[in-house]
């Protein structure tokens, strides 16, 4: 276990200072001129010098990186040139937002996936089999941005059942921060009226993320459960005369469910990707639509640092899910 | 199974603790912010609610990236002389009087009785820390203070501006530069930075309102200043609530259902739906901006004045201003917009002349040819009005290609007549009250290549009359020099003058005596003259 | 040769609805474009927002452009963007997971840590950057995206290379001397098609998602270009009194990533008889 750390520990490493070293090369061969973007539009040709000089961007590309990746040790990601804050706290106030997003989508769609995906291959070639193939072929062919807008069409202009954005209504404070999560942080203070308000603006946009991604992943369990159902394994178990549902929990789930997890892994990369489009929809203060932002007005340390903290969740991410594995099946040796 | 579930379980809340980490970093002070915030939401009609598309970056009167920072700073933060309300013209505000015994001295008088948010009283001190602290560093408003030799305190209520050269629009400046609490300043300062950081997220001005709270791209908050200097009445309004509404069409419905009070956006689109509310007045005023393309007057085929003629004459202003403005649009006169008071009135509006427009043409000789116009990307009236000119040009020959581009990009590539297209999109607003500096700022040649001369436009009978205009303080002879300047931009066709869109703005009417302010791109609301009811 | 067809086309119900929706599509693309009397560009002041009905069977945008013509022009953008992302990113993907996989070694290995840095990398941002490079266009997102996909089709060419280079036939074709590339690309890389061809065709649909899903923050395809995410995004701003701007083209963007999806299934279990059964 503790070599498999390490060895996942320097792949990180190596992940790191790969994605750094991209954004780095692809931010300084970007034709227009951060200088110029910091010193504001209308400056002169001097002033963008002296901002350039201020920033440090008339240092040479590579001393600009060494610099940057000195500081990471610390995390230290700079600051952002247009708010003047840390880059560490401009990214966490919104980090927060964005996983609170993707962590509920991700379990909601993981029991739905896994719901269904049994069901549909328990029941295989029933009537319940089909329509949840027809569902989750569905899910996979609609884009999530188009579905968020038409959810907000319908459930919020026509309906009014629900509100059109945000993490809570107009202007209200959130609950006081432990984990950073509203949801998990009012139920923690026991503020239930919050609990209430928060959930009810998640709904939309994990609606349309859960929709849009759980398609996907019910076929896979569904073809997974039943290759697994037809192992050797299961035949014998049956012929010994264990109880139907039995086999199906304690050896054809168990195994089922590994590839799934793996899957998952990649998904939440994507999905932290995905909710940008979620997040500009429903005004979400997340890090997608920041970073779009940072982009449009060249703000450098942010992109890069968005990039990174990025990367970083997603191999922690994968890195949990192998973990994973040998808490479901110890049987799996970590290679 | 159950063991399972146990497992996945544990695996949940092993994923859920990693992802909070990231919110540890959130500051103490914020969190008290917050409160504040909470307690005074009783009171509904006191609070007045806006919608803004982005957070803005900075509070600091200093550093404003975007347009929409203005905002929040432009609320805390006071200037010696401000614009009154819907006009250019100009006021004592913070100095109570002021003298311009020369134009390049400008001795202002500071008004009795002032304080700043933290209780300290406004003097001279205080106004000579501010300027110091605006040419410290390069901001987005160095371009208005790089012209000042030097600040004085002449005594404790008295302040002295001397600048290098003559600038009879100075005053304009001035109203740009919000005054600070030096005291407060200092507190927070670090590594002498000015206490830029700390800056960018609270407020100490004489304002009417500070800024009480705030939560990253959620909303922030500005509190009445109960020691404001003009004084409260009950019917004025208590808090000020800023919305971050990233989608436009949502921004639109929440204030036509009422959540929001008034809208930080152009209004071009459903407004329809917004006039037949009765709860919301639609206003409509002509304002300060010159939507226009860029001649590149260094390359073919617009070096050659007959073309540039022709495409003005070729141009369907008519259906500029109907269809992509829906009629809420004034067909210019020249470059300057005719709501400056320094308008030359009897300069004929653009007008299409197709005939004449092909008879250019062939004059020229430069017969059919492919030219392109870059646009600014999220810029949709300027894709309607290139699709309008694209097919005009045809009608006399002239392919044109449309593409658009990163704002950015299009500054990169304007430094230069070798890069920059035969046609560049504009839409100049002013951003001080200064019609010299409007015109000067795009056709003067020490502009030439940089922001926003992007015509590369050089000529030295404009230059001159530019230069005398800016040196003057004869109101008489600077009028003569302006209309002199705006002729020769009329009969050069510097730039192709398109349209000035009127600006629309509507606002929930529970609430009376706003008035739309032309400069600072509309994001400058006086809250203070905001009352409830009647 | 019409059992051939039953075989991949119309094995079942679903894979003959990915036959009939994908041609569909295809005859869309190409017919549409003369059925149509409207040009997708010419602005109509005249009839802005019209709602769908005889004049304008899926009605007019906010310039008065027909939506119908608008989408027929628009498919070839659309479909041509997804097909240039998944063929490049799968070309790249096979040459580099060929060679890695046959080669072997620490040159595989650096080949893998280097897919782990394209794959840890949201391909949004990646995209975004890169728009923001070379500004935003349909060029840009085809190379986003097929650079942030390449990885998938290096590791799954990859996986199969390694396989099947421990055959019988290529052990002979090494023998007789054969050149190591000409043993890749000639011997190996067609065994791998059958996994790979389904892949792509399914790739279709999720690169039309991911590609209108760019132009719909406006680092896609701009207007006035009839692309389907940019129009829905255009529409976005109308959707409360033009709800059918928003809605017709998503319908587009669904019908077509539903069709090769289908499509890709059925041809896999066409190639691949072993998931017959399941």
């Amino acid at each position: 276990m503790a070599k498999f750390l390490a060895k996942r520990a320097l792949s990180l490493i190596f992940v790191v200072i790969g994605i750094t070293l991209i954004v780095f090369i692809a931010t300084h061969c970007l034709p227009a001129d951060p200088a110029r973007a910091a010193a504001g539009p209308s400056a002169s040709k001097e002033q963008v010098e002296e901002k350039r000089v201020e920033l440090g961007l008339d240092r040479p590309v590579y001393v600009q990186y060494l610099d940057y990746m000195k500081g990471l040790l610390h995390f230290d990601m700079g600051k952002s040139y247009k708010s003047k804050q840390p880059v560490t706290q401009e990214i966490s106030s919104r980090l927060a937002a964005t996983m609170e997003l993707t962590v509920l989508s991700l379990i909601i769609f993981f029991i739905i996936a896994l719901l269904m995906g049994s069901i549909a291959a328990l029941k295989r070639n029933r009537v319940i089999d089909h329509i949840i193939r027809f569902l989750s072929v569905g899910s996979m062919a609609v884009p999530p941005y188009w579905l968020a807008l038409l959810l907000q069409y319908f459930l919020y202009y026509k309906a009014q059942w629900f509100p059109s954005g945000y993490r809570l209504p107009a202007g209200m404070a959130g609950p006081d921060t432990v984990t950073g999560f509203y949801l998990l942080d009012s139920a923690i203070q026991g503020n239930w009226t919050l609990f209430a308000l928060s959930a009810k603006h998640l709904f939309l946009p994990v609606l349309s993320l859960v929709i849009g991604y759980c398609g996907i992943t019910t076929r896979m369990m569904r073809t997974q459960l039943l290759q697994e159902l037809r192992q050797d394994y299961i035949r014998t178990a049956r012929s010994k005369g264990i109880q139907e549902r039995t086999v199906i929990r304690r050896h054809a789930m168990k195994n089922a469910i590994s590839p799934i997890l793996t899957m998952l892994g990649m998904q939440a990369g994507g999905m932290i990707g995905g909710t940008v489009l979620i997040e500009k929809i429903f005004s979400w203060p997340g890090l997608g639509s920041y970073a779009l932002e940072a982009i449009m007005s060249m703000d450098l340390l942010v992109i890069a640092g968005i990039t990174t903290v990025m990367a970083v969740i997603f191999i922690l991410i994968n890195l949990i899910v192998d973990i994973s594995y040998v808490l479901i099946d110890p049987r799996v040796r970590l290679s | 199974m159950k063991k399972n579930l146990k497992k996945a379980a544990a695996f949940v809340v092993i994923l859920t603790m990693l992802m909070s980490l990231g919110a540890c970093g959130k500051s103490e002070d914020k969190k008290e912010d917050k409160k504040d915030s909470t307690n005074a939401v009783s009171d509904e009609d006191k609070t007045f609610t806006a919608a803004l598309g982005v957070m803005p970056s900075n509070f600091d009167p200093t550093n404003l990236v975007g347009a929409g920072d203005m905002n929040a700073s432009r609320t805390c933060y006071e200037p010696l002389v401000e614009e009154v309300r819907g006009t250019t013209e100009l006021e004592p505000w913070l100095a109570e009087s002021y003298e311009v015994p020369d134009a390049k001295t400008y001795i202002f008088k500071l008004r009795e009785g002032v304080k700043f948010a933290d209780g300290t009283d406004l003097n001279a001190e205080a106004v000579v820390y501010s300027y110091n602290r605006a040419m410290a560093f390069v901001s987005s408003i160095s371009t208005l203070v790089q012209e000042i030799e030097s600040v004085e305190a002449t005594d404790d209520m008295t302040v002295t501006i001397k600048l290098k050269s003559d600038n009879s629009g100075f005053l304009y400046n001035v109203a740009k530069i919000g005054i600070i609490s030096p005291t407060w300043c200092k507190e927070n300062e670090s590594d002498g930075d000015w206490a830029q950081a700390y800056c960018a997220r609270h407020s100490c001005g004489t304002g009417a309102y500070q800024i009480s709270g705030y939560e990253e791209d959620q909303y922030y908050t500005m509190e009445k200043f109960e020691d404001y200097w003009g004084g409260w009445k009950d019917n004025q309004i208590d808090t000020i609530q800023t919305l971050i509404v990233k989608d436009n069409a949502t921004q639109i419905q929440m204030l036509n259902s009422g959540e929001v009070d008034k809208l930080q956006i152009p209004i071009t689109e459903n407004l329809d739906i917004l006039e037949a509310n009765e709860n919301i007045d639609v206003l409509t005023e002509e304002s300060l901006q010159t939507n226009i393309f860029t001649f590149n007057t260094k390359k073919a085929p617009f070096d050659n004045l007959l073309v540039r003629q022709a495409v003005t004459l070729a141009m369907d202003y008519e259906g500029v201003k109907d269809n992509v403005y829906n009629g809420k649009a004034t067909v210019p006169s020249g470059f300057m917009p005719a709501k400056f008071a320094e308008h030359d009135d009897s300069i004929p509006q653009q007008s299409q002349n197709l005939e004449k427009a092909k008879e250019l043409m062939e004059q020229s000789g430069v017969g059919e040819c492919n030219i392109s116009v870059h646009l600014c990307e999220g810029s949709d009236d300027q894709v309607q009005m290139a699709q309008i000119l694209q097919a005009n040009l045809a009608e006399i020959g002239i392919t044109l290609e449309v593409k658009v581009m990163p704002w950015l990009s299009m500054v990169e590539e304007n430094s230069s007549p070798d890069t920059a297209p035969e046609l560049s999109a504009l839409n100049m607003g002013a951003f001080t009250g200064d019609s010299v500096f409007f015109l000067k700022q795009n056709f003067h040649s020490m502009y030439s290549g940089q922001p926003y001369n992007w015509s590369f436009y050089e000529n030295p009978k404009f230059d001159e009359a530019i230069d005398k205009a800016t040196a003057t303080v004869d109101e008489k002879e600077k009028q003569e020099y302006l209309n002199t300047a705006q002729n020769i931009l009329v009969d050069d066709c510097a730039a192709l003058y398109i349209t000035s869109p009127d600006s629309v703005e509507a606002i929930n009417n529970k609430y009376q005596g706003f008035k739309i302010h032309p400069l600072d791109y509309y994001y400058s609301i006086r809250f203070y003259q905001i009352s409830i009811g009647e | 040769m019409m059992k051939t067809i039953k075989k991949y086309f119309f094995r079942d119900i679903p894979s003959a609805m990915g036959t009939v929706i994908s041609l569909g599509i295809l005859l869309f693309m190409i017919i549409g474009p003369f059925v149509t009397k409207f040009d997708p560009l010419t602005v109509d002041m005249g009839a802005k927002l019209v709602k769908p009905g005889s004049a304008h069977i899926f009605g007019t945008d906010e310039m008065g452009r027909d939506i119908f013509s608008r989408l027929a022009y628009g498919a070839w953008y659309s479909m041509g963007t997804a097909l240039a992302v998944v063929l490049l990113a799968a070309l790249a993907g096979i040459i580099i997971g060929g060679i890695a996989g046959y080669v072997g070694g620490w040159f595989d290995n650096l080949v893998m840590r280097i897919c782990d840095v394209f794959l840890s990398f949201p391909q949004v941002f990646l995209a975004m950057i890169i728009a923001a490079a070379i500004g935003a266009g349909i060029g840009p997102t085809i190379f986003a995206l097929a650079v942030s996909w390449w990885p998938n089709y290096a590791r799954m060419v990859r996986g199969m290379v390694i396989v099947i280079k421990e055959k019988l036939y290529v052990e002979s074709a090494k023998s007789i001397g054969m050149h190591p590339l000409r043993i890749i690309f000639t011997i190996i890389i067609p065994q791998t098609m059958s996994m790979v061809i389904p892949q792509i065709t399914m790739g279709i649909g999720n690169a039309l998602i991911a590609a209108s899903g760019f132009s719909f923050i406006g680092l896609g395809a701009q207007m006035p270009t009839p692309e389907w995410g940019a129009m829905i995004s255009q529409g976005s701003r109308f959707i409360f009194n033009a709800p059918y701007y928003v809605i017709i083209p998503g319908i587009f963007i669904f019908l077509a990533v539903l069709g090769f999806s289908l499509l890709g299934d059925s041809l896999q279990e066409a190639t691949n008889p072993e998931l017959k059964n399941l």
